[in-house]
């Protein structure tokens, strides 16, 4: 699977390690930078360019990391085309596949430990949408980024 | 100040029990629903509490659901919305200094009630700390709102970039203690 993946300085150690750890797994990482840590980035740059390469369908998949996974969660989802939820827990990671149809996971460097990232990283690819009443939902976010009024689905039963 | 607070059925308990916590210290609150507990669509009740926080309605918006993460999706797709999702007090006062988020969005399966009620007052008492990067980094985010591209802008006038001109910081140490010096001063 190729995946995109960007940081800013403060995701950038994660960031190396992830890509050697993606490709000891068979996927093939996609680095859009920062390519050193020495200075202070923006992070919606970064978090800009893995959105669009997802987006466009270069990258199946994408990872962006900073210092509490906030900042650049939110600029990725701003990219047109995205889904973005921050892996908090393993069942969580899971979940954003299966629910949300995410397709970038975003981690926070200084609060989660790299052996938990790691793992929710391989749960988040390897997880898959689950459709059925959850594709109304992620048509409707479909439609909110074109600007298209949503409204609550008729239900047939509780579930 | 009016806070916006919305769920789906997943977060529909602790949105109750946070109405009454949030009504108690003294906030105004637009309950937007769901108000039955019965299967609902998380983007739709995100987009009713986020047009309020965006129209300046509310000051800040609260949203549940399962994970958290479709109510923070949906949210952050509607322009003028910086919603994050708490996992911990440090994130919830990190996303408001660094930030300047003005949603927040828990996830009731996975996060304790207590936590998510000490998170939130964290949250809405902490102030943007409005320092120039942070604000640069906020317009980029207008910027891509936009659809506009943005780049890399590397002469912006940093903390540090303004003690180098005055030659507070010897040049030769830039490279070996930088990360020292700033240590604390620049968060990324």
């Amino acid at each position: 699977m190729r995946v995109a993946i960007g940081s800013d300085r403060r995701g950038f150690d994660y960031k190396s390690r992830l890509m050697k750890h993606m490709r000891g797994t068979g996927h093939d990482p996609v680095d859009v930078g920062p390519y050193d840590d020495s200075l202070p980035v923006d992070y919606p740059i970064y978090a800009q360019r893995v959105g669009e390469l997802v987006a466009s369908g270069e990258c199946d998949r994408g990872v962006v990391v900073c210092a509490t996974g906030i900042g650049v969660m939110i600029a990725a989802n701003k990219v047109r085309g995205v889904r973005c939820g921050i892996a908090y827990t393993d069942e969580v990671a899971r979940l954003m596949r299966e629910h949300n149809d995410a397709n970038v996971v975003a981690f926070g460097q200084d609060q989660m430990a790299y052996g938990d990232v790691a793992r929710r990283l391989d749960i988040f690819l390897a997880s898959e949408f689950a459709a059925g009443y959850h594709c109304s939902r992620v048509k409707q976010l479909a439609d909110m980024e074109e600007g298209v009024p949503i409204s609550q689905t008729p239900m047939q039963r509780k579930f | 100040m009016k806070i916006a607070i919305g769920s789906d059925r997943c977060g529909f308990l602790y949105k109750g029990l946070l109405v009454d916590h949030l009504r108690a210290r003294g906030y105004e609150l637009v309950d937007v629903g769901t108000h039955e507990e019965v299967p609902s669509d998380s983007p739709y009740f995100a987009a009713r509490a986020v047009r309020l926080v965006a129209s300046g309605e509310c000051g800040f918006g609260v949203l549940l659901c399962a994970t958290g993460t479709g109510m923070e999706i949906a949210a952050n797709i509607i322009p003028g919305v910086m919603c994050c999702i708490y996992y911990n007090v440090d994130v919830a006062r990190l996303a408001r200094d660094h930030n300047d988020c003005n949603k927040i969005a828990f996830g009731q399966d996975h996060m304790g009630y207590s936590d998510v009620e000490r998170c939130l007052d964290a949250f809405l008492e902490a102030p943007f700390g409005g320092r120039e990067h942070y604000a640069n980094r906020v317009e980029q985010i207008r910027a891509l709102e936009r659809g506009e591209s943005i780049e890399p802008q590397p002469a912006r006038d940093g903390d540090w970039g303004q003690e180098l001109r005055r030659g507070l910081v010897p040049v030769s140490n830039i490279k070996t203690d930088w990360m020292t010096l700033f240590a604390g001063r620049w968060a990324a």
